[in-house]
């Protein structure tokens, strides 16, 4: 049980960054949507704290990977939207092989079979 | 509506999380975005159906850890590395791509001005030092450049010369009559040749009669000096001639005080001394010759006697150099009608004729006492520059780091300089406004501090000139404190840097050059002290310099009898004697006397004596000998004692019975093995003269002078229109009298006014004025200077503790007791500080001569000054690097030691 959360909580610390990337892939999400969906897709396995999301969105920011814009549509609240880069767009790409290539190595080796994590 | 559900949120998340300390759009929109969430959260759970608290429950419950949000967002806002990562690729950028070089000077500044922003401790203490530093020298600059550097406000002023008679015992003399005739006559050399003479003036005003000062100028004086009336005219060719001359030019104070500047009062009539003058002209605020207290002009006309006499050397002699004549053509060429004229005149035996150009005379008194004081507001500028420099390497020594993730990330080296250039000159200009703000306040206390000491301190202001000066200098101090981190910073080997642990940010090249900014900050501040320290002995020996008087409790007002109602010597005699009855009989008054000069003052009327029986001297070898008027009561009043004889007794007045009394210098000199008393003596001419009495000797002209031999004789004989009244009080403040005297001048002639009312012990003040301000000014310095430089060791000292904190907690772990630390962290202090103070004194050695003019019975090599102003540096440094020791002494090894 232990070393299940302990491999949990390492194998997130390396992803997290790419699950977000990954969800702004296609259109601009705000904050409160991406972490619903982070639980929705992952069946409450992967739990998004705010203390953590946001100063991550953040730095993703700062580096360049994604861009936020308050959008105001009709009849809705201000929110913040972000989307990919084109820089963002490469490292999500980059660090998706590097995954690929990990779990494949993980399968040949320890025999397990990956869940497939969807954009 | 939904907004207003949000705002209640974003005050919620205000509440909760504490200021993130980031720029305010920045922090109110990460503030705004989490204030969204919980909405949505909220409103999420509402439309399940929860009730409006559970819902609120809800959404608080995403947050269940305000203070770790606060820490994260915090960090990924100010991750130095993301924010390098940014700036290092945007520098790279830039460095390729040539941008506008406006706009990466303002990105410069903008990230200088967010640097600068984030240590206010560093940033006010360097902009406090500079503004020290700069505002000194703009004050002083300020009046150098009102003194020394702004032509006089007259047309082609360096063609303007003053002309002397050079005398047969060296120095120049004024000029006579007949000689400025006949040099008119002979010399070409210039456009003309004006002749003016100072006096006083009684101006009837209504009831209250008033005194000016003004001068007696020929005719053609305005011309010569270049001065247009700014109304009416000046004088008129001829209106230098007996008959004619009852005209008088104003000057713009008299004309604003008295007349209300109303240009009507042209043509108007003013009594003056009693006689009708017309109003021709007034001058504008700029025309102040011969000095900066004349407030009017008449005609001068030369007397019959005057014309008669080559020998009566009176008046002084303005001209101005024809163009296309250079100062030494004219000296040659008046040289040479010098010698014919002494040919021709037996009066003239071993005189010539000396010129001088006006624009340095006038400032001649002034500026080696302004060279001295801008040389040490320089030094006080390099101390302050110094401290900066030393501030910057500090703080560049922290930055290593960031440096070396930068040049990893390809910032270049001139990229990175650039950068450093910037952030100090932005701290120099912020100094040198600060500076500016300073120099207003120190030239307000100076202009208290020197009013009437400095020739034209009317002028002294900040100006473009010195507007400009502080700008250059300020970009200057930027450039050169920021140099030396800069280069420094930037040689810093990357891969060195990155591998070294967290603290220790310090290389030897960079301890040795903070060290050694310290040792010149310490060598500067100690020659300024050692400046400040032989002015402030000289002034103390002043104040026991034996003047032959007491002045306590002596009041001194001068009378200027106006030559129309006392045109004999025997109506001003009569008008003397009864303001001395009276005044002596006012009760609280000891003793009452008159004195045509008051010493301390100035030497003044001098001239060569004969003794009876004796072979006159070849004419310059005869000491100088000084000749005042007096009457016995004021060697009583001033306190001068009687060493032998007698004092004046009415009838030496009355029946001139031809007594005079000497003073013991004068014996000394003339009558060394002999008895003066009885003997006969002769002044300039004239009759003999029997010494009865012989007084004690007083210093004539100031301090600093020796005594001359001095003789008086009794004011009734001769007795000249200006004389000054002194009045011993029985007890108590002097100045209490002032009105019952003025009073009893009044009463002897409603028409006279008095001037210049002061007490003795003012007069002595007056005379060592501008010692008081050399010595109060390099004293301000000096301290600021140690000042500077004690920060500057204490500076040094405490990052030397922090760099070393590490070796002192192994020490420490391996045994060593807090005494031993202290004294580890004191002597290294005490090395510098005595490194600094040796370099000092070498140099003060070398400077000090540069200012013995201004000493006085202090040499410049004087050991107890210099002993005792190292000592008290090196004390005043010792307390400085306490601190910092103590704190060594208080470093735990284990946590020293875990730092790592």
């Amino acid at each position: 049980m232990d070393i299940t959360r302990i491999l949990q909580r390492e194998l997130k610390k390396g992803s997290t960054e790419m699950l977000i990337m990954a969800l702004v892939e296609d259109r601009p999400r705000h904050g409160y949507e991406i972490a619903k969906l982070i639980g929705e897709r992952s069946d409450g396995v992967l739990q998004f704290h705010v203390a953590s999301l946001y100063p991550l969105l953040y730095r993703l920011e700062r580096r360049g990977h994604i861009k936020g814009q308050w959008v105001e549509k009709a009849g809705q609240r201000r929110r913040r939207y972000y989307r990919l880069t084109a820089e963002g767009r490469r490292v999500l790409a980059a660090q998706r092989n590097t995954w690929q290539e990990f779990f494949a190595a993980l399968d040949r080796v320890a025999h397990i079979t990956p869940e497939p994590t969807d954009a | 509506m939904p907004d207003e559900g949000k705002s209640q949120w974003v005050r919620l998340v205000r509440a909760r999380l504490a200021p993130l300390g980031l720029e305010g759009p920045r922090e109110a929109e990460i503030v705004e975005e989490l204030a969204e969430h919980l909405e949505e959260a909220f409103e999420e759970s509402r439309a399940l159906g929860r009730t409006h608290e559970e819902a609120r429950a809800d959404a608080l419950a995403q947050f269940q850890d305000w203070r770790l949000l606060e820490c994260e967002v915090s960090r990924a806002e100010r991750s130095a590395l993301d924010g390098l990562l940014a700036r290092a690729a945007g520098g790279a950028e830039k460095g390729s791509g040539g941008a506008n070089v406006l706009e990466l000077i303002i990105k410069d500044l903008r990230y200088a001005f967010r640097m600068l922003r984030r240590k206010p401790g560093f940033t006010a203490v360097a902009v406090l030092t500079l503004a020290l530093g700069i505002g000194g020298n703009t004050a002083i600059f300020s009046v150098v450049n009102a003194v020394l550097l702004r032509a006089l406000p007259y047309p082609e002023a360096d063609r303007l010369v003053s002309v002397y008679e050079s005398l047969p015992q060296g120095g120049t003399g004024s000029v006579s009559a007949p000689n400025l005739l006949d040099w008119r006559a002979q010399a070409d050399a210039f456009t003309g040749l004006a002749a003016y003479q100072l006096g006083d003036f009684n101006l009837q005003e209504e009831q209250q009669p008033v005194r000016a000062v003004g001068a007696n100028v020929t005719a053609n004086f305005f011309d010569v000096l270049g001065a247009t009336p700014q109304y009416g005219r000046a004088f008129l060719e001829g209106e230098d001639r007996a008959g004619r001359e009852r005209v008088v030019v104003l000057g713009d104070r008299l004309w604003r005080r008295n007349y209300g500047a109303d240009p009507s009062v042209v043509g108007r009539d003013i009594l003056l001394g009693g006689e009708k003058y017309q109003v021709v002209g007034v001058m504008p605020p700029s025309v102040q010759y011969p000095s900066a207290s004349v407030e009017l002009w008449t005609p001068l006309v030369f007397s019959e006697s005057r014309l008669a006499h080559r020998g009566a050397h009176a008046y002084s002699v303005l001209g101005r150099l024809k163009p296309g004549v250079s100062f030494e053509q004219a000296q040659e060429q008046m040289s040479t009608i010098g010698r014919v004229l002494e040919k021709q005149f037996s009066e003239q035996e071993g005189r010539g004729v000396t010129l001088a150009r006006v624009e340095e005379e006038q400032v001649q008194g002034i500026r080696p006492a302004l060279l001295m004081l801008l040389g040490a507001v320089g030094f006080v500028l390099l101390i302050a520059c110094t401290n900066v420099a030393n501030l910057l390497l500090a703080r560049a020594a922290a930055r290593r780091k960031e440096v070396a993730i930068r040049s990893a990330l390809g910032a270049g080296r001139w990229r990175l300089m650039r950068q450093f250039l910037t952030e100090s000159v932005l701290l120099a200009l912020l100094g040198g406004a600060a500076g500016l703000l300073v120099a207003r306040w120190t030239l307000q206390a100076l202009s208290t501090l020197a009013s009437g000491y400095l020739a034209r301190s009317g002028e002294v202001g900040l100006d473009w000139k010195v507007l400009a000066f502080t700008a250059a200098l300020a970009v200057l101090t930027g450039v050169v404190a920021g140099l030396a981190p800069a280069f420094h910073v930037s040689r810093a080997d990357v891969q060195e840097t990155l591998k070294e642990s967290g603290n220790s940010g310090s290389s030897a090249r960079g301890t040795w050059l903070r060290s050694g900014l310290a040792v010149a900050e310490v060598a500067a501040a100690l020659v300024l002290l050692v400046g400040a320290g032989l002015l402030v002995k000289s002034f103390l020996r002043l104040q026991h310099v034996e003047t032959g008087l007491r002045p306590e409790g002596v009041l001194t007002m001068r009378v200027s009898l106006p030559g129309a109602r006392y045109d004999t010597p025997q109506k001003a005699a009569l008008f003397y004697r009864e303001v001395l009855e009276r005044a002596s009989a006012l009760p609280g008054v000891e003793a009452a006397g008159v004195i045509n000069l008051l010493p301390i003052q100035q030497y003044g009327n001098n001239g060569e004596i004969q003794v009876e029986g004796r072979a006159p001297l070849p004419p310059g070898r005869v000491p100088l000998t000084e000749y005042r008027q007096a009457s016995a009561g004021y060697f009583k009043a001033l306190g001068i004692p009687l060493q032998a004889g007698r004092l004046f007794e009415p009838a030496d007045e009355a029946e001139g019975t031809r007594s005079i009394v000497v003073s013991r210098e004068l014996v000394r000199t003339f009558f060394p093995e002999e008895d003066a008393l009885g003997k006969r003596i002769k002044a300039g001419g004239g009759d003999w003269w029997t010494i009865v009495g012989i007084v004690g000797d007083v210093k004539q002209s100031g301090l600093t002078q020796p005594s001359r031999p001095e003789l008086y004789f009794p004011y009734a004989v001769g007795s000249s229109g200006g004389m000054t009244l002194v009045v011993r009080s029985a007890a108590g403040d002097p100045s209490e009298l002032t009105a019952a005297v003025r009073g009893v001048v009044q009463s002897v002639d409603p028409n006279q006014p008095v001037y210049n009312v002061r007490t003795m012990e003012e007069v002595i003040d007056l005379s060592v004025v501008n010692l008081r301000l050399n010595m109060t000014l390099l004293t301000i310095f000096a301290g600021l200077a140690t000042l500077l430089a004690v920060v500057g060791i204490y500076s040094v000292m405490s990052y030397l503790v922090t760099q070393h904190t590490r070796e002192i907690g192994i020490r420490m772990a391996l045994g060593a007791r807090p005494r031993n630390i202290l004294k580890l962290v004191l002597g290294r202090g005490l090395a510098l500080t005595l490194v600094g103070v040796g370099v000092g004194a070498l140099v003060a050695f070398g400077l000090t001569h540069l200012m013995t003019r201004f000493l006085y019975e202090v040499g410049g090599s004087d050991p107890l000054t210099y002993v005792s102003v190292s000592l008290l540096l090196t004390f005043v440094a010792l307390l400085a690097c306490l601190v910092p020791a103590r704190r060594a002494t208080k470093v735990d090894p284990l946590i020293a030691l875990r730092y790592e």
